[in-house]
């Protein structure tokens, strides 16, 4: 191992840090992982991009988003009823010079089959989500969770975001679930009028 | 930035050449705009202006201080202006444009002359080719950086601003950072052909080293601080001039030199001159503000050893200042 080797696995091996559970309860926001993101000047002008991104909702954080370079993560704020353009989102940090890892979201819906897939309908966003298990299969979920609202928190890994195919529905894999309390009536009128 | 002149002392019967080497760590071939942290986003510019101070007063001799009678000096206050275009993740396109203002205290033929000079210096173009590797908390860019140096700075005078030859090279550059850590190492080489005056420059080679870390990090504020330890090592060779000789015993006349010796006819003869070149390495503290998509930068480098060969003007310290800044887009309507 030569030099170079060396001195890069020490610099690894210092960051390295055990795997963060992240958890996020708020279906309003949105964790991206990033890999190479460790320095506020290096990422002044990716972070000036996402600023681009219409599903942000810019009243929140620093127009819609705050960067913490030591996780390594970019926090975002999600508007409601628009649809998160992870294309969009894939392609600014791409074109930046960096690697999403993985997005981490709570999802709040209903659950249903549509043919070989369990989809949620984000009432969030308006978006369709196909969920998976760990072992990437459908994700059925316990039993008296069928037609029921549920709060998900999943993680869409690197290798679906870099997949243009999958930006058609994005399919997240379940970390944990739990049956919703049943949607506040004010919500469901503002629904109906967007 | 390298600059040799060729001066004559005579009275005392014999040839000497005086060079001024300016000892600068100044990262004119290697190290690339904004302080080292290209942009890296597609389509992303990055300016910086450097101000550069070199001051030489100590005269050597076989690297040994000598007396300094004559108070000859040196010195060279350089503004860089630099520039990067980040075509994508692989491929950058950087200028650096000196403009210099030279004042010496050196000998020309019998006499010891005041001059000055100020002006466009060479510029200076290299294309990057980098290769980055993310991880999460740790990212690290590999470069080879091939340079042109053109001969764009004047060569009239007693106190040139320009070598009178382009010149080319290449860097090797690796760097890694983490949110606390930073290193970076590089290696590289400059070469040039003759110049106007019939004088070959000696070619150079460079190690440089920068680590250190981040010891402060707001990210409400989007401001760091770095802080670094520089090193920089420097080994440059001889100078060369080729001329043509008369046929003559006891002295000759060379083409814009003037010998006292013995100097066997021939077609041309390349000669060293003795006192160019050495090596030398300088090491020294450099700090650096980034605020938002801005950064200032404070080195200041000291001679921790230098072998200089035969006699030369020598600086002691040099002391820099950098003022650099990203843009994702050059004029706010680009997209």
């Amino acid at each position: 191992m030569n030099a170079l080797g060396i001195l890069s696995t020490i610099f690894v091996l210092i960051a390295a840090a055990p795997e963060k559970t992240r958890e996020i309860k708020d279906p309003s926001q949105m964790i991206a992982e990033v890999k190479g993101m460790v320095c506020v000047f290096c990422s002044f002008a990716v972070r000036e991009k996402l600023e681009r991104l219409e599903f942000l909702d810019k009243k929140m954080f620093r127009k819609g988003k705050v960067a913490n370079v030591e996780e390594g993560t970019v926090t975002m704020a999600l508007a409601r009823g628009k649809p998160v353009d992870f294309a969009g989102l894939y392609r600014i940090m791409h074109k930046g010079g960096y690697d999403i890892q993985a997005v981490h979201l709570n999802l709040i819906g209903t659950l249903a089959g549509k043919g070989d897939a369990m989809v949620i309908l984000n009432e969030f966003s308006g978006q369709e989500f196909s969920l998976v298990d760990e072992y990437r299969r459908p994700w059925w979920g316990p039993e008296d969770f069928k037609g029921k609202r549920i709060s998900v928190e999943g993680v869409i890994p690197e290798d679906v975001l870099a997949n243009p195919e999958a930006w058609v529905r994005m399919v997240v894999r379940v970390k944990s679930a739990r049956l919703a309390p049943d949607r506040p009536a004010e919500q469901k009128q503002e629904d109906k009028e967007r | 930035m390298i600059y040799n002149g060729i001066m004559q002392l005579t009275g005392t019967g014999y040839f000497l050449a005086l060079t001024v080497v300016c000892l600068t760590a100044s990262p004119s071939f290697a190290h690339h705009p904004v302080l080292d942290a290209e942009p890296r986003g597609l389509g992303a510019f990055g300016f910086q202006m450097r101000f550069e101070n070199i001051s030489a007063n100590a005269l050597e001799q076989d690297g040994s201080e000598i007396s300094n009678s004559q108070g000859l000096s040196y010195d060279n206050r350089t503004q860089w202006l630099e520039g990067i275009y980040t075509f994508n993740r692989t491929f950058h396109a950087v200028f650096k444009v000196p403009f210099q203002t030279k004042t010496g205290r050196l000998p020309i033929g019998a006499q010891v002359k005041d001059l000055k000079a100020s002006g466009m210096g060479d510029v200076n173009l290299s294309f990057p080719i980098s290769r980055y590797f993310n991880a999460m908390g740790f990212t690290s860019h590999m470069a080879m950086v091939p340079h042109l140096l053109l001969p764009t700075g004047s060569t009239d005078g007693e106190l040139p601003l320009g070598r009178g030859t382009a010149g080319y090279g290449l860097a090797l550059v690796y760097d890694c950072e983490t949110p606390r850590l930073y290193g970076r190492w590089e290696v590289f080489g400059h070469a040039g052909s003759k110049g106007d005056d019939d004088v070959k420059r000696g070619n150079f080679f460079g190690v440089d080293m920068g680590i250190g870390g981040f010891p402060v990090i707001n990210e409400e504020r989007e401001f760091s601080i770095k802080l670094t330890l520089e090193t920089h090592a420097r080994v440059q060779m001889k100078d060369k001039y080729t001329a043509t000789l008369a046929a003559s015993t006891g002295g000759s006349s060379v083409v814009g030199h003037q010998h006292a010796g013995f100097y066997a006819a021939g077609p041309s003869v390349t000669y060293s001159n003795d006192n160019t070149g050495g090596r030398w390495i300088e090491v020294g503290p450099s700090a650096t503000c980034y605020f938002r998509n801005m950064a200032f930068r404070l080195d200041a480098f000291f001679p921790a050893y230098r072998k200089l060969n035969g006699t030369q003007l020598a600086n002691d310290w040099i002391l820099q200042f950098t003022f650099g800044m990203t843009l994702s887009k050059l004029f706010p309507w680009m997209q």
